[in-house]
């Protein structure tokens, strides 16, 4: 008895403590990571609240759920966080909208001024599901090659331009490797700490699935562009060594802060180039004054890179919707994004930020003063999303296509055969989703239609009607190849 | 009326007595129940309705993005759909497939421990002579390790760092008995998994890790000499190791077809022991190194086995029941697969290492790259999961069973003149069959559950699925793709499987044990 006593006083002193530590404000929970830059953000949020007038409320932080599938399951049993973030590049917002864990926030937006036409024009589609707005970018990366300039200068060698095709690539890399490897026992100097893949496959005109995002089109004359970059990766690792093998990496990892000990070998100049956005300039900030450029990925023709955000969606079952939503409208706002600015955090969700003197030329960092201005150039100007299909789960679609470049550098399948597995697997997951989700079927077919009309049009030159293309990869190549016949809209019933 | 009176009290008294009995017993049972709710109840809670929960969940078509708080459809009964599926798909069976390959170091891991337990199990206390001559060594080492990092000679610090730290354990058993070799045994079960799968990772970092750094020097040389051995001598090294493979199996079938003969085991124990004596040879068609190989072997082993079907089963001396020493049989093929297994390894082993050094475009051969190799990731969990096994509670559990071994026997033997290996042999293994079956029992129900923590931790599953287990197949089938129904019919028919094991390790390890 004296036992529960204990137990019971010592209740009843716990929840008497915390009672003094809550403001009696409303509080919205933000479930993010554990970054040091958040508590700045949170001051920032609760000034800018008193400065519009709006309601007076707390912003918490949740660090301890960031991870998907804690989301996934809080989310759906109805206990979720107020403001959510999530990553727009594996599918994870196609993912929770499936699921009907998002507030569709079309309306706050207009009303409130975080609509799309406050971030990056390219992010359209990672922001909008079935035409609803469910979420507004935290902060923005679109990736291009960082370039140590130090270490071409201690080589003798050139920077690299700014484009530059996939020769111009492998001739400068082999020159680099050739010379900064010269004498040593093992290969210590890479050209670069990877290609990106998908890139690589866009830069020659494919994507992962067709116009219409029914199937999976890999395979076949004139689809041949991830089979193209399996192969040049093989090359580079196996033959060439401009990029490092998984071994390679290992061996160099040691696994700490964004990106591993990459950011830790670039500034010492084992990876010439590393393949990140513009966020890694916290890290480097934190090493020392390094001569930064960056340049864009190699390319089979078509320059590209990939526009992705770590965004915040509001919950559906949260306590506090209407709160949180001003949340999302003060990740629009100038106080916002001077943050993300002066933080180097990626790019700031409204471009019109990335013209400012101190976006662009950082009192304290002249060293980076070439970067600032590419990175949101190449944003606004090559940058593409990554194509997200509502007929499959694309979490899958991505675990097999980074299965295929393992199966290829494993040597358990040659490029062609991994090229096959993944196009099969991907159209076999997406008949299997048909099947599961039968109310999918008749959009799918509405989609089919349309994909036939396509490849007819594009058998016979004839320009393609933009409103039917759902792949965002395809609206913009066919924009930029001048085979959209913008007005014209389908209408296929 | 007084008596009758006073009967009646009596009567009284008595119902009132068991009352109180029964009162008693009653409030026994109320506080036996009081005392036993709190465990009842989460044992209800949180094991056997989501148990039965997730059992339906198995016939349904629950899927977190069609059913949810915020989506009103119905989940629909789709009867075996899920199994069918399953079935039908090529993933289960290469994830199955992995998680049986890492089972296979169990029984080296279970052999591990019991020499663990055995070497713990003796005093090898020398004499006390004073902390400094451990504390002293221990210090010059440290110096000179950090000497020689600072003078850029970083590997040969770290090998003197592991033979002195091997050497100075060696001296702390000596000067402080079992105590010391328990306690570090016992050590990696003190810490979390997790944080013991981020220390292998570094340790089989290919070219920086300790572990390379060790091997690199050894394997450059076995590198030299295959490059150096004629290509003769290697193919005669290749089939030497299978023939004394067959030789092992030749003289597993001749024991299993005596013991059969003289009513140790009866014909389905018999038959189940040739199923898994013969396995070895059938691998022998994917792992021989030349077509002539791929052939030879599994043709001998047939017309070994033919031989004796052919000469052994005429006779028999003792007759027995057709289940009879079922466990037994499932032993002695166990314990067989060792070797044949080792032995067809190195084989295929000598032919890879020669194509190794052919290929590479080094002048020495390379070490494993471990976690980062499709091939060598599966083996580099294996040991990883060997070091743990050997310092976990099966060691703890032999230990205690070797407390327990009567010394009066052991005396027994040492009188008649046993030797080391015999008294082990005829005393002290039989003494351990009760622990033994219970550590095979759980060893086979955490091998095939297991797996999760290292894939996520280590590898991801990669690469290219090669240490995906089904424990981390059935969580990717949850949450990539919301397949809750699916995932549950994955982890029901692992549980078939786990139960099935398990009652046949019951059903005929059990009578092993008490026979």
């Amino acid at each position: 008895m004296a036992i529960l006593a204990v137990l019971i006083l010592v209740t009843i002193g716990t929840a008497m403590v915390n009672k003094q530590t809550s403001s009696g404000k409303p509080v919205i929970y933000w479930v993010t990571d554990n970054n040091p830059a958040r508590a700045l953000q949170i001051n920032t949020f609760q000034a800018w609240m008193k400065k519009k007038g709006y309601p007076d409320c707390e912003l918490k932080l949740d660090t301890a759920n960031r991870d998907v599938s804690k989301q996934i399951i809080q989310s759906v049993s109805g206990v979720g966080g107020d403001v959510m973030d999530c990553w727009s590049g594996g599918g994870d917002i196609m993912y929770f909208a499936e699921m009907g864990i998002m507030e569709d926030v079309t309306e706050d937006a207009k009303k409130l001024g975080f609509d799309p036409s406050k971030t990056f024009p390219s992010l359209e589609d990672d922001l909008k599901v079935g035409g609803k707005q469910y979420i507004f970018p935290c902060n923005v990366g679109a990736s291009m090659y960082f370039v140590n300039c130090e270490v071409f200068k201690r080589f003798g060698l050139e920077t690299p331009p700014m484009t530059w095709d996939i020769a111009e690539f492998e001739r400068r890399g082999k020159e680099f490797v050739e010379v900064a490897n010269k004498g040593l026992e093992r290969r210590m100097f890479f050209m670069a700490e990877n290609i990106d893949m998908i890139s690589t496959m866009r830069s020659y005109g494919n994507d992962v699935f067709n116009e219409t995002l029914t199937r999976s089109r890999m395979t076949g004359e004139g689809n041949e562009g991830y089979l193209k970059a399996l192969k040049l990766n093989k090359k580079w690792i196996e033959e060439y060594h401009l990029i490092p093998s998984a071994a390679e990496v290992q061996s160099f990892s040691t696994d700490s802060g964004y990106g591993g000990a990459t950011l830790q070998l670039f500034f010492k100049g084992n990876f010439a180039m590393v393949n990140i956005g513009r966020y890694a300039l916290i890290q480097f900030r934190q090493f020392g004054t390094m001569d930064l450029d960056a340049v864009q990925y190699p390319n089979g023709g078509y320059p590209n890179t990939i526009i992705a955000t770590r965004a915040a969606l509001v919950y559906k079952g949260g306590k506090n919707k209407d709160l949180a939503k001003y949340f999302l409208a003060y990740l629009a706002s100038e106080d916002y994004n001077m943050n993300i600015v002066n933080d180097a955090d990626a790019l700031p969700p409204n471009p019109e930020y990335t013209r400012t003197e101190e976006y662009l030329h950082p009192k304290d960092y002249p060293n980076e003063w070439k970067v600032h201005k590419k990175f949101a150039q190449d944003a606004v100007d090559i940058s593409i999303v990554l194509t997200k299909s509502p007929f499959v789960a694309n979490k899958r679609v991505y675990s097999y296509l980074d299965d295929a470049r393992q199966a290829v550098l494993s040597k358990k399948q040659t490029p062609e055969e991994s090229v096959k597995y993944c196009e099969t697997r991907i159209n076999e997951e997406i008949d299997r989703n048909l099947l599961e989700k039968p109310k999918l079927r008749p959009e799918y077919d509405k989609q089919l239609e349309l994909q036939k009309k396509i490849d007819e049009y594009r058998k016979t030159g004839r320009k393609i009607p933009k409103d039917w293309i759902s792949n965002p990869y395809h609206k913009k190549y066919y924009k930029d190849m001048g085979w959209l016949e913008t007005e014209k809209n389908a209408n296929i019933q | 009326m007084g008596i009758g009176n006073s009967l009646l009290d009596i009567g009284h008294s008595k119902n009132l007595g068991f009352e109180i009995m029964l009162s008693k017993k009653t409030s026994n049972t109320i506080a036996g129940i009081a005392f036993l709710s709190p465990n009842i109840i989460g044992f209800l809670c949180f094991t056997t309705i989501p148990l039965v929960f997730s059992m339906v969940l198995a016939f349904s078509n629950w899927d977190l993005t069609l059913h949810n708080m915020f989506h009103d459809e119905a989940i629909k009964f789709v009867g075996l759909k899920n199994f069918i599926r399953l079935f039908q798909e090529r993933d289960f069976w290469k994830f199955l497939g992995n998680t049986l390959f890492l089972m296979m170091g169990a029984p080296f891991a279970i052999a591990g421990s019991l020499i663990a337990a055995i070497l713990l199990n003796k005093d090898l206390k020398g004499k006390k002579s004073g902390v400094f001559k451990i504390i002293l060594p221990g210090a010059i080492l440290f110096i000179s390790c950090v000497m020689l990092t600072l003078v850029g000679m970083g590997a040969a610090a770290l090998t003197i760092l592991i033979v002195g730290a091997v050497g100075m354990t060696l001296i702390s058993g000596i000067l402080f008995g079992q105590t010391v070799y328990r306690t570090l045994f016992y050590l990696p079960n003190f810490t979390s998994g997790v944080a013991v799968y981020i220390l292998w990772k570094k340790l089989y970092s290919p070219q920086t890790g300790p572990v390379n750094a060790v091997l690199d020097k050894p394997v450059s040389v076995v590198g030299n000499i295959v490059n150096a051995t004629p290509s003769w001598v290697l193919l005669a090294g290749e089939w030497l190791c299978l023939l004394i493979g067959l030789f092992i199996m030749m003289k597993v079938l001749k024991s299993l077809f005596n013991h059969w003969k003289e009513g140790d085991i009866g014909s389905c124990g018999l038959v189940l022991a040739l199923f898994f004596v013969m396995l070895p040879a059938f691998f022998a068609i994917l792992w021989a190194p030349t077509a002539a190989m791929k052939l030879a072997v599994p043709a001998i082993a047939v017309v070994l086995l033919v031989f004796h079907l052919a000469t052994d089963l005429k006779t028999r001396d003792f007759p027995c029941t057709i289940w009879h020493g079922v466990g037994s049989g499932f032993m002695i093929a166990m314990i067989s697969l060792i070797p044949m297994f080792m032995f067809i390894g190195f084989a295929a082993a000598i032919a890879h290492l020669a194509d190794i050094t052919r290929q590479t475009d080094f002048s020495v051969l390379p070490p494993p790259e471990w976690l980062a190799s499709y091939d060598w990731a599966k083996p580099a969990i294996m040991i990883m999961g060997l070091w743990m096994a050997i310092g976990s509670n099966n060691m703890l559990l032999y230990l205690a069973g070797l407390s327990n071994v009567p010394p009066e026997l052991e005396e027994a033997a040492d009188i008649d003149g046993a030797s080391p290996f015999q008294k082990f042999w005829h005393v002290t293994w039989p003494q351990l069959a009760p622990i033994t079956f219970f550590i095979v029992v759980m060893t086979v129900i955490g091998g095939l559950q297991g797996g999760f923590e290292m894939a996520r931790t280590m590898t991801q599953g990669g690469p290219f699925g090669s240490t995906t287990t089904l424990s981390y197949f059935i969580y990717n089938e949850g949450f990539a793709t919301g397949r809750l129904g699916y995932s549950s019919a994955i982890s029901w028919v692992l549980f078939i499987m786990v139960f099935s094991i398990t009652m046949i390790n019951w059903k005929f390890g059990s009578k092993y044990v008490n026979d």
